[in-house]
């Protein structure tokens, strides 16, 4: 039941986000044949300006649609009229919250590589690849001397955090949005409440978390670092930060499933 | 409780924020009949609709559906019909057959698509561009297509015309199984009384009358329609 579910999960998704995706691959390679044009078209180089706001605008276009593309069909699909068909089907509640969680959590990374995809693209054939190593080696010995950190760890830790953030802001508001069922005529109003609230909790918990560790760590919470602890600061940061990131998010999972299991009253 | 019954439930309540809707219900129904959920607006049988098919948990009392609490188990056996459209909008007809087939073994799609076709409904049609008519006709199709051993239909007639209503009574006495049990939940019912094998009256979440259509006509010697105006005199 859990392989049906997740099939017409992403039929209803796909049919929005592909379309999404190929949008910003192709705008990739137009920037790239922007440049292209424009050294042998040097009045073209006005464009480039118009060009590369267009690509960030659709970039960030894309994030923001996958997201709401995710949050939106749980609650149509769940809670609004559409729940009638969905909790009658012989599944338990528990799997109808997995295979949404399964398929989100798959676009949410997916938007993350077509990202990287369409930069490359962007790049592709103006000695952007080639040089990227060069430019990694120097960048590498700047924050190196700064952070202390080499670039490419650097780089695994911000891309690892930002996406299990993705995953638990999700679930986030998968939570939000379950208990949203409770307020009678205002469902829209108590999720965004909900919402708010989880995020006050979220925040709050962080932070003593983070002073607690920095007790640990010997480290001043309301000082500067020291450079030599500069690395080692920012690896506590992350790490605090990932396993943050999966409690609240299995947190969140848990409140979810009880409220859908157990306390289900659509209206 | 007998476990026979389809449905069985004692002393079953559900209590809302603002409003008590099930007080203490009891009563069971039997299997392999035809029966009207009578009562006028707010009784209640809505609520004990959706708690028969699992969409609301139960404040208090025991509630089983062919043996089962409501469940996974109890939502094999039991096709409901809403008041709404809960059809996924955005699907063609072909699409949610094809849920239907995917997700319930005794859905008969065969026969789905043969109403369909008599009703002139093209498989390729999106739901999102029908009539509210039309979408609740599929609706309909679909709950009777499945081979269920309890059909709940929750006011199928309400707000359609006196000629749609008699094709609906028609498809849900032509298509329900043998055995199975339709419960159908309306306050019109005067065009439904002659479907019925048995009425429940259902008043402030409580049962006031279980009967057979039959007894109430010998042996009162009225109708079920003017019972029904009798009882809830307002």
């Amino acid at each position: 039941m859990l392989g049906k579910l997740i099939k017409y999960e992403f039929k209803a998704t796909g049919r929005l986000l592909l379309p999404v995706y190929g949008a910003l691959l192709l705008m990739g390679g137009v920037v790239n044949l922007g440049l292209t044009l424009q050294g042998k078209l040097p009045v073209l180089k006005f464009a480039q300006g118009v060009l590369i706001f267009a690509y960030v605008a659709l970039m960030v276009a894309a994030f923001a649609l996958s997201f709401f593309v995710v949050i939106s069909r749980f609650y149509k699909n769940l809670i609004c009229d559409e729940g009638y068909l969905m909790f009658t089907l012989p599944v338990k509640a528990s799997t109808h919250l997995l295979a949404k969680t399964v398929v989100s959590t798959v676009w949410s990374l997916t938007t993350a590589a077509v990202a990287a995809g369409s930069l490359l693209l962007m790049g592709a054939g103006h000695g952007v690849i080639s040089k990227l190593p060069g430019a990694l080696r120097m960048a590498d010995a700047a924050i190196k001397g700064e952070l202390g950190m080499g670039v490419s760890e650097l780089l695994l830790w911000t891309l690892f955090t930002f996406l299990i953030s993705m995953v638990m802001t999700n679930l986030m508001c998968y939570l939000s949005i379950s208990i949203g069922q409770f307020g009678r005529g205002h469902r829209i109003l108590t999720s965004v409440g909900a919402y708010l609230v989880l995020n006050v909790v979220v925040q709050s918990i962080s932070t003593v978390a983070l002073l607690i560790s920095c007790l640990f760590t010997g480290l001043d919470f309301f000082g500067d670092v020291p450079i030599g602890q500069l690395a080692g600061f920012l690896r506590m940061v992350f790490a605090l930060s990932i396993g943050l990131s999966v409690f609240f998010g299995i947190c969140f999972y848990l409140g979810s499933n009880f409220i859908l299991s157990k306390k289900l009253n659509l209206e | 409780m007998n476990r026979d019954a389809i449905i069985s439930c004692q002393g079953l309540q559900k209590r809302y924020s603002y409003k008590l809707a099930l007080n203490g219900l009891t009563l069971e129904i039997p299997r392999g009949r035809i029966v009207g959920l009578l009562g006028p607006n707010g009784s209640g049988k809505t609520t004990f609709i959706k708690l028969v098919s699992g969409l609301l948990t139960p404040t208090a009392g025991e509630l089983l559906v062919g043996g089962h609490r409501p469940g996974v188990e109890s939502k094999r056996i039991v096709s409901y019909l809403p008041e709404r459209t809960y059809l996924n909008d955005w699907m063609r007809v072909e699409g949610i057959l094809e849920m239907f087939s995917d997700f319930y073994p005794d859905f008969n799609e065969a026969k789905a698509r043969d109403m369909l076709e008599r009703l002139g409904i093209n498989p390729k049609d999106k739901l999102k561009t029908m009539s509210k008519g039309t979408k609740e006709k599929v609706q309909l199709i679909l709950v009777m297509s499945r081979e269920a051993e309890l059909y709940l239909l929750d006011e199928p007639i309400g707000g359609v015309d006196p000629a749609a209503r008699d094709y609906i009574l028609d498809t849900i006495i032509s298509n329900y199984s043998e055995n199975a049990t339709v419960l159908i939940s309306t306050h019109l019912i005067s065009d439904i009384e002659k479907v019925l094998d048995e009425v429940v009256f259902i008043k402030n979440g409580q049962m006031v009358l279980q009967s057979s259509v039959d007894d109430i006509r010998e042996n009162r010697g009225v109708s079920v329609d003017q019972l029904f105006r009798e009882e809830f005199r307002c």
